[in-house]
C-alpha cells in the first residue's frame, strides 16, 4: 500500500521549502501570497517502499471560497491522505490554529510543522511546543526550513507513521469544542447525516459527520452538489435558516458571510462557529507564547524593512529596484541579441548547406531554409527575454519586494480599476504574454483576472510584438509614436471598459511578507520550472508554426490575397497582403515580420500595419491558456474584442494619419 | 471612527466591517476581525493604500476598503 503525505498550510508559509527537504528537487520556492495553485508532488523514502508527498495550494482556511483552497480540500479528501503535515508559520500562531483546528475535524492523522521558529524568535516569542502538543493532541516539531533545521525529526514523526500507521489512530475527538448551543445544533445535523448519507469506512461523503455537520453549518461551495444528491439535507438546512431568521441564534457579529446569515451578502452573518473557532485558536495562542522582550540591536533586516515599509523612504527604493529590473532585462536582450546568433551560426551554416542538396522550390527546401528563422527569432529574442524576466522575478519574489511593488502600484492602477497586484502579471507580459496570462492567479478574484488577462491578450506588447515593431520601425521608417501611442490609447479605453462591464472588486488586501535574502537555490529552482514549462510546451509550437508560414509564403499562398486590395486599402489603407501578416499573428508573433518585410511598404502603410498587428489577437499558446483558466466563451469574447480592435485602430488611423 | 482615520503608530481595535463578500473573507482569512487590535504602520501618499500590523505580520488594506473598517481606539 502506497502511504501518502499531504502538506498543508497558509500561503507563504514555507511548504515548498520543507517539500523540497523531503523529496529533493522539484519543488517551487516562492514568497508571494497564493503563488502555490498548483500541486507539486514528490517521493521519499519509507521504511516500507516509496512515500508519496503531495505539496497543497497555500490555503489560509478550509472554506472553499478560492480555487486553491478547493484544490487543498479535494487533495485532503480524495487523494487518500494518510498523514498530513500541517505546516505552519510560528510567527503568526494563532492565524495559523485556525487551519489546524479545521483540519483536525478531517479524522485524518496529522502533525503539525511549526516551521519560521528563526522569525517568531526574532520577534520575541517563545512557543512552548509541549504544551501545543497537550492541547492539539498531535506531535508537533519546531522547524527553520530555510536552514533544514527540525527535518530529522519530522522525517522521523513521518517514518513512524508510515511504518505503522496504527500508532497514529484517527483521532476520537477534535479540541474544538463550540458552544452548547452551537454543539447542539451540529449533534442534530450530524444525526441527519449519519441517517441520509451512507457510511464508507466510517465516513459519509468523504467527510466524518461531525465535519460535514459543521461545514454545512459554515457554507460552502461543496454543498451545491450535496444538496443534489440528498435533497433532505437541503430541507433540514433551509429549516435552521429559518429559525435563525427568527433570531433564535444569535449573531456574533463575525463578518465571515455564512448561509445562514438573513444579510449573508451584507457581510453580518449569524452562526458563529468561525469566530468561536479563531477564539479558540487565540487562546491556544495566549497559552502556548511568551513574549520577551527584545534585546541586542535592530537586526539589519528588521531595518531594511521598516525602511522599506515607510513610504517616504520605501516608495523611491520600490522604485529604483523596479527601474534596475527593468533596466537589467534590457541589457541581458541586447547582450543575448549579440551574443545568440554567434553561437548558433554553425547549426544555421550546417543547415544552409542541407537546403542547397534540395531541388529550389520543392518543399523539403522550403521547409529547411525555414527552420533557422524558426529556430533563431524565439532564441534571439525570446528565451533571453523571458529567461532574465524569470530571474528577476524570482529575485522579488523570493526577497519580499514584489508584494510592496504592488501595494506601491496599487494607487496607480486603481484608476484602472485594477489591483495593484496586476503590476506582475503585466511585467511577465512584457517578456512573454502566456506566463503573464498564468502569473493572474495570484489577483484576488475571477474578475480581475479577466480583465488582466485581456489587457495582455490584446494591447500588452510582448517581446516578441515589440520586436516586429522595431524591425518594422527600422525597415520601412514607420512612426513609433504612432504606433506606441496607439497601444497606450487602446490598453487606457480597453482597462476602463472591461473593467466597467465586468465590475472588477478591487478592493486590496494583501499580506506583506517579510523581506528576506532570497536563497540562489531557490530562486534558479524557480526560475528553470518556468522555463523548462517553456521549453516544453511554448517552444515547440512556435517553431512549428514559423516553419508553416514560411511554407506558406515561399509558396506563394498568400499572394492570393492581393484580392483583397481594393477593400483593405479602401478601409485601411494598407494593401491585402499585409492585411494577412495581421491574421498571421494569431499563430505566431514573429512570423508577421516574415510576411510584412517581405511586402513593398511605404512608411504610412508600415505604420497602420505594425499598429494593427500589435493590437491583434493573441498567438495560440496565450489563447490556449485563457480557454484553460477561464472557458472558452471568455476567449471568443477577447477574440471579438480584439478584432474591433485592430480593425478600429487600422480604420482609425488610415482615417487620421497625413501621408508620410 | 474607520481605519482611514488613524494615523502611523495609532494602535486601534477593529469593530466590525462592510465590504463585498470576497473582501469580507479575505480581511477574515488574514486575521482582520471583529477584537482584533491592530497598528497602524503606514499610509502611502495620494490617498494610496494603509498598512497595519497584525500579529506579526503586515496586511496593505485599500483605502476605500479602510474607509468602511470601524475601529475604536
Ligand atoms: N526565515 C525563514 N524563512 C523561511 C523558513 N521557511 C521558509 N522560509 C522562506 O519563506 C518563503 C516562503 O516559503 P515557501 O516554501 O515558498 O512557502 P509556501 O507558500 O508555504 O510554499 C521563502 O522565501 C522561504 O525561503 C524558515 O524557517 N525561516
Ligand atoms: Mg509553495
Amino acid at each position: 500500500m502506497q502511504f501518502t503525505v499531504a502538506l498543508v498550510g497558509q500561503p507563504n508559509v514555507g511548504k515548498s521549502v520543507i517539500m523540497n527537504l523531503l523529496t529533493g528537487a522539484g519543488a517551487v520556492v516562492s514568497n508571494y501570497p497564493g503563488t502555490t495553485v498548483e500541486i507539486t508532488q514528490g517521493y521519499m523514502e519509507g521504511p516500507s517502499g516509496r512515500i508519496t508527498v503531495i505539496d497543497t495550494p497555500g490555503t489560509y482556511s478550509l472554506h472553499s471560497d478560492t480555487e486553491e483552497q478547493r484544490v487543498a480540500q479535494r487533495v485532503l479528501l480524495e487523494a487518500g491522505v494518510d498523514l498530513i503535515v500541517n505546516v505552519a508559520d510560528a510567527r503568526n500562531l494563532s492565524r495559523n490554529l485556525y487551519l489546524t483546528l479545521q483540519l483536525l475535524d478531517l479524522d485524518i492523522p496529522m502533525v503539525l510543522a511549526l516551521n519560521q521558529m528563526d522569525m517568531a524568535r526574532e520577534a520575541g516569542m517563545i512557543i512552548d511546543t509541549t504544551a501545543l502538543e497537550e492541547k492539539l493532541q498531535i506531535p508537533v516539531t519546531p522547524m527553520i526550513a530555510s536552514k533544514g533545521e527540525g527535518l530529522e525529526e519530522l522525517e522521523k514523526l513521518i517514518w513512524k507513521a508510515a511504518g505503522s500507521p496504527e500508532t497514529l489512530p484517527a483521532r476520537a475527538t477534535s479540541p474544538m469544542r463550540f458552544s452548547p448551543e452551537i454543539e447542539r445544533v451540529i449533534g442534530m445535523l450530524q444525526g441527519q447525516i449519519e441517517q441520509i448519507i451512507p457510511e464508507e469506512e466510517g465516513k459519509h461523503r468523504l467527510h466524518p459527520s461531525r465535519a460535514l455537520a459543521i461545514h454545512l453549518m459554515e457554507h460552502d461551495a461543496l454543498d451545491e452538489d450535496l444538496f443534489s444528491i440528498y435533497p433532505e439535507l437541503a430541507h433540514l438546512v433551509e429549516d435552521l435558516q429559518e429559525k435563525v431568521a427568527s433570531k433564535r441564534f444569535q449573531c456574533a457579529g463575525c463578518f465571515r458571510g455564512c448561509w445562514f446569515c438573513p444579510a449573508a451578502d451584507d457581510s453580518h452573518p449569524v452562526l458563529p462557529t468561525c469566530l468561536e473557532r479563531t477564539r479558540q485558536a487565540q487562546a491556544i495562542t495566549t497559552a502556548v507564547v511568551r513574549r520577551c522582550r527584545l534585546e541586542g540591536p535592530v537586526s539589519t533586516r528588521v531595518r531594511l524593512e521598516r525602511l522599506l515599509d515607510n513610504p517616504s523612504t520605501g516608495i523611491p527604493i520600490l522604485a529604483l529596484v523596479a527601474y534596475l529590473a527593468v533596466r537589467l532585462t534590457l541589457e541581458i536582450l541586447e547582450f543575448a541579441e549579440e551574443f545568440v546568433p554567434v553561437i548558433l551560426e554553425p547549426v544555421v551554416g550546417f543547415i544552409a548547406g542541407l537546403a542547397g542538396s534540395f531541388r529550389q522550390g520543392s518543399l523539403a527546401e522550403i521547409i529547411i531554409t525555414a527552420i533557422p528563422e524558426g529556430v533563431l527569432l524565439p532564441f534571439e529574442v525570446v528565451m533571453p527575454t523571458m529567461l532574465s524576466i524569470y530571474l528577476i522575478m524570482a529575485l522579488l519574489e523570493d526577497s519580499g519586494l514584489m508584494p510592496r511593488i504592488a501595494v506601491m502600484m496599487d494607487r496607480i492602477m486603481s484608476f484602472l480599476k485594477i489591483p495593484g497586484q496586476s503590476i506582475i502579471p503585466f511585467l511577465l507580459g512584457f517578456g512573454c504574454r502566456a506566463p503573464g496570462v498564468l502569473a493572474t492567479r495570484t489577483l484576488p478574484n475571477r474578475e480581475s483576472r479577466i480583465v488582466v488577462s485581456t489587457l495582455l491578450a490584446i494591447p500588452i506588447p510582448c517581446a516578441a510584438t515589440l520586436g516586429i515593431i522595431t524591425g518594422v520601425a527600422r525597415a520601412f521608417g514607420a512612426d513609433l509614436r504612432v504606433i506606441y501611442g496607439a497601444i497606450a490609447v487602446v490598453f487606457l479605453l480597453l482597462a476602463r471598459l472591461v473593467a466597467r462591464y465586468l465590475q472588477a472588486d478591487s478592493e486590496l488586501v494583501m499580506e506583506i511578507p517579510p523581506v528576506r535574502l532570497p536563497s540562489a537555490r531557490a530562486v534558479a529552482g524557480k526560475a528553470w520550472m518556468r522555463m523548462e514549462s517553456f521549453f516544453k510546451q511554448v517552444l515547440p509550437v512556435l517553431m512549428i508554426t514559423g516553419i508553416g508560414v514560411r511554407v506558406l509564403l515561399n509558396t506563394g499562398i498568400l499572394s492570393v490575397l492581393s484580392r483583397l486590395d481594393p477593400i483593405s486599402t479602401g478601409l485601411f489603407g494598407i494593401t491585402g497582403q499585409s492585411l494577412v501578416s495581421v491574421a498571421v499573428t494569431v499563430v505566431q508573433r514573429y512570423a508577421a515580420p516574415m510576411v510584412l518585410l517581405n511586402l513593398p511598404l511605404g512608411a504610412r502603410e508600415a505604420t497602420i500595419a505594425a499598429s494593427m498587428i500589435s493590437l491583434s489577437l493573441p498567438c495560440i499558446p496565450v489563447s490556449y491558456l485563457i480557454a484553460r483558466e477561464f472557458g472558452w466563451k471568455t476567449l471568443a469574447a477577447i477574440y471579438g474584442l480584439a478584432l474591433g480592435i485592430t480593425l478600429s485602430t487600422g480604420f482609425v488611423l488610415n482615417l487620421i494619419l497625413p501621408a508620410m | 471612527m474607520t481605519l482611514l482615520d488613524t494615523r502611523p503608530g495609532d494602535e486601534v481595535t477593529i469593530d466590525t466591517a462592510r465590504a463585498g463578500r470576497g473582501a469580507m473573507r479575505r480581511l477574515w482569512d488574514l486575521g482582520l476581525l471583529p477584537g482584533t487590535k491592530v497598528k497602524t504602520v503606514a499610509a502611502h501618499p495620494f490617498r494610496g493604500p494603509i498598512l497595519v500590523r497584525v500579529g506579526e505580520c503586515t496586511v496593505a488594506v485599500g483605502r476605500k476598503l479602510a474607509s468602511r473598517i470601524y475601529v475604536t481606539k
